[in-house]
């Protein structure tokens, strides 16, 4: 009896381990596709210029779900867009392919622009030139305001403008990101954390570059310190620089010590976890920056190359 | 023992064997797949809409701001957009149509003509109310009706049957042929009034001598016929869809129903505006020029100074003026806010609305004065005059560094203190 109900036991096992629907098949078809959209030039020459050699989507049109519903926002303008995107390549890709090499681009460049039309407001007043997320994303605002710039001024007007509310965006953001790869050390967080003012920091009357911010958003805490820090410092040229520290030590304020104090940290940073000299940076950028100024790069060119 | 525990397992085994099956009668409810179906619906609403020969009709409420009538001319990627606001002027961007909860028609790249009342600013970091992505209600050639995802507001579209051109050539007309402002008649044996805003679009109806709390409002949009609601309104028994105005007859006319129009106190059209005044201020005396701006809606204040013109808004409700915080534009690389200022407790703001309201006391005489007073919209403060302010590069808001003198007022400094206008007869 017992040899009998091990073999019905045998064949049962066996028969379960081997019973199947022969007959199903994966359907062809992806129940998750969705219509395609049909791409324009700027789509190739994004796939040219972003997708292919550094993985990176260039998302320049709306998607809501890539937006912040808290706020607001509009599309980006098809042209402004290119120019953007341009500006974005020039001054900051082929610049990291430049300093860093085309590898260290590849790896720690971020992996998606979303451009919004407008900034994203605040109901006080403030509002965001750009953000970062996960180390893969940068949300960049205010690109149909760029196109406006862009036909209205020149020169160093020029220049102070794309610094102040664009390319620097990308290299604060993209800090960000390198600072979410690798920690800067703890140290900077003690030099100034006295003073932070986390969301007050837009209604402070104070002069910031006395208590040793280089910009009054630097104020907000220690994270944006550092990228503010950078991203101002290789924006601008040394005469900027000196001329910061000297507002920063008016009135016998230590501003200045603080101010270089902190900078040291960044510098030995980037050199130490990156192998970046901040200043050989600062001269790139501040080099390609006049070129765009001086008009050498064709901002509205898709063309394929 | 053991053999019994054998026993029970050999038994559960073929239990399971037994009730075990594979499903092979799948019942499909569908005769395609999701992804195939989802595709050919959204090949149909493009088909739908590249299909208009002369383009769609858009009727287009946003929901904090006045109603507009659109016209679009879709091709496979792209849409061709013009407005009432600027007939002539025709801007084209991208669209798409999506798939997720629903289809939708997204207007995904900018479009200064359809994305207008749904962009931010620093004086409305909301907006107006205006949508870009829509939800698609339902799909047909005779009509496609709208709900904006994020306000949800419904809009529709009706195949164009002429030009977009001269369609809204005659939208424009009828904006400027209808004029009435506030009308009288009788609904459902009722004595009634009617109140139409064409600065927000809206209409309102309510009892004679009932306080306006008690009305019922709706928006409505000017079409090739005249008024348009934006849904049928019920009122006394009455149904109100279209309104019409007969200019020979001066009557509104709605079904069977006819008002008359009402002319408002101090209603001047916006024509007796135009032309040179001298403003007086606390800081003295000097002259200005009242120029058209956007026909009916605004007008240039020029003579304040050269490097900028003040605009003046309209107010077609009650025909009446309205200067409000403003850009003044930049100067030297900066720029400049003319701020309302509060002359006595000192405070200035810069929030878009805010500003002083301008009406005519007595405007049977030619040479009318204009005065000027809060128009009620800054809570706990009164404006009175207006000050420039700079822009801080940094943080974008006013700072109180010095101006400069370049951008003064023809009064000679930063501040417009207590404005009144004087026509001047030629």
């Amino acid at each position: 009896m017992k040899k009998y109900i091990k073999s019905l036991l045998l064949f049962a096992v066996v028969f379960t381990l081997a019973a199947a629907c022969s007959e199903d098949k994966l359907s062809k078809d992806s129940v998750i596709s969705g219509p395609a959209t049909e791409k324009n030039a700027f789509d190739i020459w994004l796939d040219y210029n972003f997708l292919k050699p550094y993985n990176i989507d260039f998302h320049y049109r709306y998607d809501l779900k890539e937006s912040n519903f808290s706020y607001v926002t509009v599309p980006a303008d098809y042209d402004a867009s290119i120019i953007y995107a341009h500006l974005v390549k020039y001054l900051c890709i082929d610049t990291y392919d430049e300093v860093a090499g085309v590898d260290f681009t590849k790896a720690y460049f971020p992996k998606m622009f979303f451009l919004m039309g407008e900034w994203e407001y605040d109901n006080n007043g403030n509002f965001t030139l750009g953000t970062a997320e996960g180390g893969k994303k940068i949300m960049l605002a205010g690109v149909n305001v760029l196109k406006q710039d862009i036909q209205k001024l020149s020169g160093d007007a020029l220049i102070e403008r794309l610094n102040q509310y664009y390319i620097k965006t990308v290299h604060h953001e993209f800090t960000h990101i390198i600072n979410q790869t690798k920690p800067y050390p703890d140290n900077f967080k003690n030099i100034t954390s006295t003073t932070y003012l986390a969301g007050k920091w837009s209604d402070s009357k104070r002069n910031n570059l006395e208590y040793g911010y280089i910009t009054k958003y630097a104020q907000k805490e220690h994270v944006e310190d550092f990228a503010e820090l950078l991203s101002e410092y290789i924006t601008h040229d040394q005469a900027w620089w000196d001329a910061q520290l000297g507002k920063a030590g008016k009135n016998g304020a230590d501003g200045a010590s603080l101010l270089i104090s902190k900078m040291d940290i960044v510098k030995d940073y980037m050199k130490a976890s990156w192998g970046i000299d901040l200043d050989v940076l600062r001269d790139v950028v501040n080099r390609r920056t006049r070129d765009v100024a001086a008009g050498l790069v064709d901002l509205e060119d898709i063309s394929i190359k | 023992m053991k053999t019994r525990l054998y026993y029970i397992i050999a038994m559960a085994s073929s239990l399971l064997i037994a009730f075990s099956s594979c499903q092979k009668e799948d019942y499909e409810v569908f005769d395609k797949s999701v992804a195939t179906r989802t595709s050919e619906y959204t090949a149909k609403i493009k088909d739908v809409l590249t299909g208009a020969e002369n383009g769609w009709l858009f009727y287009y409420f946003p929901e904090k701001a006045a109603s507009s009538m659109m016209t679009l001319a879709f091709s496979d990627t792209t849409v061709s957009v013009s407005s009432e606001r600027n007939p002539s002027l025709t801007e084209t961007s991208f669209y798409r149509v999506t798939f997720a909860d629903g289809a939708s028609i997204l207007f995904d790249t900018y479009n200064s003509i359809l994305h207008a009342d749904a962009t931010p600013s620093h004086s409305a970091y909301q907006g107006h109310g205006g949508d870009f992505d829509f939800r698609v209600i339902s799909v047909c050639p005779d009509s496609v009706i709208l709900q904006g995802v994020r306000n949800k507001t419904v809009c529709r579209m009706y195949p164009l049957k002429e030009t977009s051109q001269s369609y809204l050539e005659k939208v424009r007309s009828n904006i400027d042929e209808i004029f009435v402002v506030q009308a009288t008649g009788k609904v459902g044996g009722g004595d009634v009034i009617v109140n139409l805003d064409p600065d927000k679009r809206i209409f309102s109806i309510g009892r004679l001598g009932a306080m306006t709390s008690e009305f019922t409002n709706v928006h409505y949009i000017i079409n090739e016929k005249g008024i348009q609601l934006e849904h049928p309104l019920e009122y006394n028994g009455e149904v109100f869809y279209d309104i019409r105005f007969d200019s020979e007859k001066n009557k509104l006319i709605a079904g069977n129903i006819v008002f008359d129009p009402v002319v408002p106190e101090g209603f001047l059209p916006y024509a007796s505006y135009l032309g040179k005044y001298t403003m007086t201020t606390e800081k003295g005396s000097f002259p200005v020029e009242l120029k058209q701006k956007e026909k009916g809606l605004s007008y240039y204040l020029g003579g304040l100074n050269p490097n900028y013109s003040v605009e003046v808004q309209y107010k077609k409700a009650s025909g009446s003026l309205e200067i409000v915080y403003q850009e003044l534009g930049v100067y030297e690389n900066v720029k400049y806010l003319m701020c309302p200022f509060d002359s006595d407790s000192g405070y200035y703001t810069w929030t878009a609305g805010i500003g002083l309201a301008g009406s005519v006391e007595d405007t049977s005489v030619d040479d009318f004065s204009i005065s000027f007073v809060d128009n009620g919209i800054w809570a706990n403060y009164n404006v009175t005059s207006f000050l420039i302010r700079r822009v801080d590069p940094e943080t974008d808001k006013p700072t109180n560094d010095k101006v400069d003198p370049a951008m003064y007022f023809a009064s000679g400094s930063d501040r417009l203190l207590r404005p009144a206008m004087k026509k001047i007869v030629e």
